[in-house]
């Protein structure tokens, strides 16, 4: 609603004049009179002066605001509460990089620009700024229960917080969380670059962990991990949110492992050997059983992760962190998903994830197969000890944030109902001068 | 000559001549004229072509027979008649060019009363003029008119009392006012009663103060007190406005009825002619 209008200011410039002159109108002329006489005995009968308005004056001056507001394009308020948008913004050299013709922090721009139109006024929008890692970064702010992944478009119905930015391949590291059906949870630290130390939180409390060629470690209070009901298209992720409160009471370990059979059809082998090393040391043999999951069946859905795509599908207890070739393949984790990864380069096409993965799954079961039965790779067997998980709260997301309490303007339109109160208005005036009371 | 008595003004003045002339005449009855009511004797004066527009019964029908043509008889009132004009010279009469209407009427009177043979002098409530004779000495006559003094109200009583005194033939009074003031005009009444004078009370009002003024409030000044009033002209108070107007003018109607007096009420915008006829012609009050 405004009134920046010509035709409203108008209407709006128009009611004091109206008024002036309804008091000109109204002030006593002055007359020379023969004599009073007759007017004496008027004067003693008439009523107590009172303040009166002129029905004229009424109909003039309603008409005239009321085409006015109707030229401002009022609205009415409805009662919806305001959102609350966290926007973590990549500030990084890696912005520069070029990618479809136009660098990434051109179309990170335009991407929050974007973003901004489409909030109301009422909406709550925070910008962070980051040049380092930006799920990281994502993990210090304040909403730390609002956990988003990064995408070219961002989709409003999605949780609070949206990283805008898309960072060059190998300078990031790929954060997954998942949940623990043994009373356990596994955080992975994926990076496709050289290991190195980052900062996560686990329970509040700030720790360095080592990523590299495959990283276990505790990241946050609070996770979010695909849903199937929510998938809105292929370049936006709707999220369920799962609030895991962690407990960690112990030191973690950085696992080495080779996972040889996992996202193989269930009639393929159900035992997988498995190579666990702790702190890059000397490996240990291991069996992960269970590697159930069915292509096709079992897809519920398809994640990007920076510069790498993860696809869940259905499995079951006991599988464990696909590694390929020094980089996070796949990694199963909860009772519920299995998480299949791999890398992303120009040619990835986000409809055909699933069987590229499973192509790389294959190849790194041939190659394993060739190789003397063992594939070269880090995955983690068992949950680190340390870490121990509660149950937590899977609920669909419902956009509300605890903080998102003001009510904002709608847009229903109130024009058209205005003009036609003034017409009636106006209608009434003509009748009272045609007729006057 | 002031321009109120301009040149057109003077030819009407002839017009009223004659008809006064007939008046003088004798008609008797109702439409007799106030200047023989009381034992005046109408005498003949002399012979005049007649012209078109007198009257049939003016015609002296033995002439005709003798002259073979049509002559008309002219008349003049008795010498001991006197007119006496008492005008309202008050602030009152400012407004609506009552006061100008009102030297007009005075000045027409007088002159037919001269030119009837009659004797006039005029009055206000600040003094009075001495008795004009002839016909010769109009001109004194309006210039006593325009010299006679104004007052803070219609003293009409005082003017009646500055008047010169007379003989012992008949005397009658026009008084024109607007008669706001009701004590002093029944006053006036009752002493031209007493002294077997004849009363005609002009009563001049202009349209425009018997009905409310337009607009949605007005601020009234009194022309003679300069009180002011604020009234808002809603409905209601026009309507009591006309009903106190009403009540006004059969009031003083009723006075004129309650002293025997003859009421005619005119218009500062009424025709002089019709207005002259109307108080030579009026009926006495019953």
């Amino acid at each position: 609603m405004s009134f920046a209008v010509p035709l409203a200011l108008l209407g709006l410039a128009s009611v004091p004049i109206l008024v002036l002159l309804d008091r000109v109108r109204r002030r006593p002329r002055p007359l020379l009179w023969p004599s009073l006489l007759l007017w004496r005995a008027v004067a003693a009968a008439a009523e107590p002066r009172r303040r009166t308005v002129d029905p004229l004056l009424l109909y003039e001056c309603g008409a005239a605001a009321l085409l006015s507001l109707a030229a401002a394009g009022p609205g009415f308020a409805h009662a919806r509460e305001a959102r609350s948008v966290v926007v973590l913004i990549d500030d990084g050299p890696r912005t520069a990089a070029r990618r479809d013709g136009t660098t990434v922090g051109a179309a990170s721009r335009a991407e929050l620009a974007r973003l901004r139109a489409s909030l109301d006024p009422g909406d709550v929008v925070r910008e962070f700024r980051e040049a380092g890692d930006l799920r990281q970064a994502a993990a210090r702010l304040p909403d730390a229960d609002l956990r988003v992944v990064v995408s070219d478009r961002v989709g409003l119905d999605s949780p609070g917080l949206v990283v805008v930015g898309r960072a060059a391949t190998g300078t990031n590291v790929g954060i997954d969380a998942v949940e623990s059906g043994g009373g356990r949870v596994w955080f992975s630290l994926a990076c496709d670059g050289p290991p190195r130390e980052v900062s996560v939180r686990v329970g509040g409390e700030t720790r360095r962990v080592r990523t590299g060629e495959g990283v276990d470690a505790p990241f946050a209070e609070s996770i979010e991990v695909l849903d199937d009901d929510n998938y809105d298209g292929d370049d936006r992720v709707a999220l369920r949110r799962v609030d895991l409160p962690v407990r960690y009471d112990g030191e973690s370990r950085l696992v080495r492992a080779a996972l040889f059979r996992a996202g193989l059809p269930a009639h393929e082998a159900r035992e997988a050997s498995l190579v666990v090393a702790t702190g890059g040391g000397e490996p240990v043999e291991g069996t992960v059983r269970g590697a159930e999951c069915v292509p096709g069946a079992g897809i519920f859905e398809a994640l990007v992760l920076e510069d790498c795509a993860w696809r869940g599908v259905r499995a079951r207890p006991g599988d464990g962190l696909l590694m390929h070739r020094g980089r996070a393949l796949a990694a199963w984790l909860d009772a519920r998903t299995l998480w299949l990864g791999m890398p992303v380069d120009a040619e990835w096409d986000a409809h055909g994830t699933l069987a590229v993965m499973l192509e790389a799954a294959k190849r790194a079961r041939a190659e394993a197969e060739a190789g003397g039965g063992s594939l070269a790779g880090d995955a983690i067997a068992t949950p680190p000890p340390g870490f121990v998980a509660t149950a937590g709260v899977d609920r669909p997301w419902d956009g509300r944030l605890p903080e998102a309490r003001r009510r904002v303007e709608g847009r229903l339109p109130l024009r058209a109902l205005l003009a036609g109160a003034a017409v009636v208005v106006l209608a009434l005036y003509a009748r009272a001068i045609v007729r006057p009371a | 000559m002031p321009a109120v008595f301009d040149e057109e003004f003077r030819r009407r003045l002839e017009v009223l001549k004659r008809l006064v002339a007939r008046a003088l005449a004798g008609r008797g009855g109702a439409g007799r004229s106030p200047l023989h009511e009381r034992g005046g004797r109408v005498e003949f004066a002399d012979h005049r072509p007649y012209a078109p527009g007198d009257e049939l019964t003016s015609i002296d029908w033995h002439a005709y027979a003798r002259l073979e043509s049509l002559v008309v008889k002219e008349f003049e009132a008795p010498r001991d008649s006197h007119l006496l004009l008492v005008l309202d010279r008050s602030p009152s009469m400012e407004p609506f060019g009552k006061g100008r209407a009102a030297l007009r009427l005075a000045a027409a009177l007088g002159w037919l009363a001269l030119a009837a043979g009659a004797r006039v002098a005029c009055a206000s409530g600040g003094g009075a003029s001495r008795w004009v004779a002839a016909v010769e000495r109009f001109g004194d006559l309006l210039d006593a008119l325009e010299r006679l003094p104004g007052g803070a109200g219609a003293d009409l009583p005082a003017a009646l009392e500055s008047a010169p005194p007379h003989g012992s033939g008949p005397r009658t009074c026009v008084l024109v006012s607007d008669l706001y003031e009701g004590a002093p005009f029944a006053q006036a009444l009752a002493a031209l009663k007493r002294r077997g004078a004849d009363g005609i009370a002009v009563q001049l009002l202009a349209p425009e103060e018997l009905r409310p003024p337009d607009g949605a409030a007005a601020r009234l000044t009194d022309a003679e007190s300069g009180e002011t009033i604020d009234v808002a002209l809603t409905p209601a108070a026009r309507e009591r406005f006309r009903r106190e107007a009403d009540a006004f003018l059969k009031e003083r109607a009723a006075i004129a009825v309650r002293h025997g007096a003859r009421l005619v009420r005119l218009a500062p915008a009424d025709d002089l002619v019709q207005a002259v006829e109307r108080v030579f012609l009026a009926e006495r009050a019953a």
